[in-house]
């Protein structure tokens, strides 16, 4: 809803979703045993009969959103517009059984957890001035947590402003474009946490400058060559600080620490991009220095609780260096045939201890072949594809720090296809029914993963069909 | 005349926020809390079992054992993990029981097991040592564990692993189905 004149406009927007979604039971796992049960059997261990209503456990969620954004014309060349939002998030989460001692209230949520957020941000547009094409602005956000119910994350409110300033320059002839920018950022961050019956009011305040410049020249028609230095910084999430537990969507311990810095990155990126007609390669090169990078690593021995040893990771930080590589090939060597290639390659390092950084990406290659057709009779846009993704066993990685050593590596074969038919005609347009089928793990390989964590315990999904129906009324 | 048209339609849209905004949900918990003592722990926590072993021939004198981490999950690590040591070629009865002492007063579950008898089950797993365990009470269709008699036989050196399965609606006599509760292997001389 809204007015919108030349000169100046408001708009509304209001929007709320509500939904409970039944959690399936046989996936509620007491213990690493338990988990390796559920993962090893045929069948679920516990089947529900067929019913339409919604039992434990579940998950009632409720978001809403509420924006008004306005806008002022100044002069021919500006433009400022503010923008104001609210949005609320809640998530009430009901556990598979009510505690033994039968006196609670079964309506009340084992876990809530409630999100406010409000943002504001007033922002000045200039329209090309000889050159120049920029905007300026500040911005401010508050966000309240709240948690009820089981030990998950403390209670926090955090504050955040900033200020900016972004400028481009386009050549008269369009071929060399420099875009530059600066801005400033202050974080305030409180948390509240009981802790031997005492409320502690932990509070951290950040503030950093970061800036980007970057470069972006076309030396031929075909041929475009960029350039990006940026600085950025983020500071220790909530989780990061104060974690300290049985993480149950990870099936492990997690321990956070409170002394973390804000962590500041310094990145360079180098791309080089060919389009002509039938090919396009693009290739993009980095390196990344970051200082304080934070990251979550394994600690040995793994924690003993009552439901047994669970893997414990702790929350760390250092100085690392990021180096990569990523391109990509596409090659329409027949009007209807497409070739794909990608690859991607990183090297992370941990600059202090002079040592492999824990949980990088080993190197992958993709290598696929598509067979589109635009349209055949009535049907429209046919397509088949197949892909072979090839994962190398990542062999950088310091000896016992980790509880096993990474996975072998593992290729996958996956095949997608798909097409549109017309289902009925309106007055604009014919409404299509859209199919997509796509199997993943064609040959059943057996395989592990290196980035998850339940790697530790179990294989990765085996052959797996998904069938999408699509079509809108 | 436009001018009138336009200060209307303004206020109409203001008008239209300022009822939305009003309209909006309001999150009703502070994030600073409001009490000044902690919101009670209604979750439910084991963090203590207590094994008692009772020389059937009332030579050998009573064992207790205990593990126990009164802070549950995280925080500090466990206080108590005892090994069990057993006299060789003897019958103990043992019984088990179970406590929360996170809470004050201290919290026996061992209670709630037995009324909810029927969606319980301990199970017992001796490895590297010469024992048989074998429960020895009922919930009226299938066993529980809270009482077991242990049979020991010569010296050894090995585990006993002790679980607790959370079974409502599932339990069939076997360990498979439900929710692991607990799950500790407890180190067990015969000597």
């Amino acid at each position: 809803m809204g007015l919108n004149k030349e000169k100046y406009g408001v708009e509304l927007f209001y929007s709320q979703f509500n939904s409970i979604i039944g959690i399936f039971s046989g996936a509620h796992i007491g213990n690493l045993t338990d988990l390796q049960t559920a993962f090893v059997s045929e069948e679920p261990l516990e089947k529900a009969d067929f019913t339409y209503d919604i039992e434990r456990p579940y998950q009632k969620i409720e978001h809403e959103l509420f924006k008004v954004k306005s806008y002022v014309a100044t002069g021919k060349v500006g433009k400022l517009e503010l923008v104001y939002a609210r949005q609320f998030n809640l998530r009430n989460e009901f556990d598979k059984h009510l505690p033994r001692s039968g006196d609670k209230d079964p309506n009340v949520p084992e876990l809530k957890f409630g999100l406010t957020t409000h943002t504001g941000d007033l922002i000045w547009e200039h329209e090309r001035v000889k050159k120049f094409k920029g905007s300026i602005g500040v911005g401010g956000i508050y966000q309240g947590n709240t948690t009820e119910g089981r030990n998950f994350i403390p209670n926090f409110i955090k504050y955040s402003s900033g200020i900016f300033w972004i400028e481009n320059w386009t050549s008269n002839n369009y071929k060399l474009q420099i875009e530059g920018g600066v801005r400033y950022d202050k974080i305030y961050q409180q948390a509240y946490i009981w802790e031997k019956q005492e409320l502690t009011e932990p509070d951290f305040n950040y503030e950093n400058f970061s800036g980007t410049i970057g470069s972006v020249y076309k030396l031929t028609s075909a041929i475009t060559l960029g350039y990006n230095f940026g600085s950025a910084w983020r500071p220790p999430g909530i989780n990061e600080l104060f974690s300290d537990g049985v993480h149950h969507g990870a099936a492990a311990v997690e321990i956070g620490d409170r002394t973390l810095s804000p962590e500041k990155a310094y990145n360079n990126l180098i791309s080089v991009e060919y389009r002509a007609e039938k090919l396009l390669i693009q290739l993009e090169g980095y390196y990344n220095h970051i200082a304080d990078y934070i990251y979550l690593a394994p600690e040995l021995p793994p924690t003993l609780t009552i439901r047994g040893a669970f893997p414990t990771f702790r929350y760390k930080q250092t100085t690392a260096t990021f180096k990569g590589v990523d391109t990509k090939v596409n090659y329409h060597f027949h009007k209807n045939v497409t070739y794909t290639g990608k690859v991607s390659l990183i090297r992370a390092f941990d600059e202090t201890a002079d040592e492999w950084l824990y949980g990088i990406p080993s190197d992958r290659f993709e290598n696929g072949i598509n067979f589109h057709v635009d349209s055949l009779k009535s049907l429209k846009n046919l397509f088949v594809g197949i892909s072979l993704q090839h994962v190398l066993e990542q062999t950088r990685f310091e000896a016992g720090s980790d509880f096993v050593p990474p996975p072998k590596g593992y290729e996958l074969l996956s095949l997608q296809a798909g097409l549109e038919i017309p289902l009925y005609k309106t007055k604009k347009q014919t409404v299509p029914l859209i199919i997509g089928m796509q199997i993943n793990n064609l040959l059943n390989t057996t395989y592990r993963d290196y980035l998850n964590k339940f790697r530790y315990y179990s294989d990765e999904m085996g052959r797996n069909f998904i069938l999408q129906l699509k079509t809108t009324f | 005349m436009q001018t009138i048209q336009k200060i209307t339609k303004a206020s109409l849209y203001l008008f239209l926020a300022a009822t939305l905004m009003v309209g909006c949900k309001k999150d009703k918990d502070s994030p600073k809390p409001n009490n000044p003592t902690p919101p009670a722990n209604e979750e439910e926590l084991i963090t203590t079992v207590k094994i008692t072993f009772v020389d059937t021939a009332g030579v050998e004198p009573t064992v207790t054992v205990f593990f126990r981490d009164p802070d549950g999950d995280g925080g500090n690590v466990p206080t108590q993990f005892d090994t069990i040591r057993l006299a060789a070629n003897s019958v103990y009865n043992a019984t088990l029981e179970v406590f929360d002492e996170s809470k004050n007063p201290v919290e026996n579950i061992t209670t709630e097991i037995v009324q909810e008898a029927d969606e319980h089950i301990f199970c017992f797993t001796p490895t590297n040592v010469n024992l048989n365990i074998i429960r020895t009470d009922s919930d009226g269709t299938y066993e529980v564990g809270l009482a077991s008699q242990w049979i020991v036989g010569n010296t050894s050196v090995g585990t006993t692993q002790v679980v607790l399965k959370h079974q409502p609606g599932v339990k069939d006599g076997t360990c498979a189905p439900g929710d692991t509760d607990v799950e500790l292997n407890f180190v067990t001389e015969i000597q």
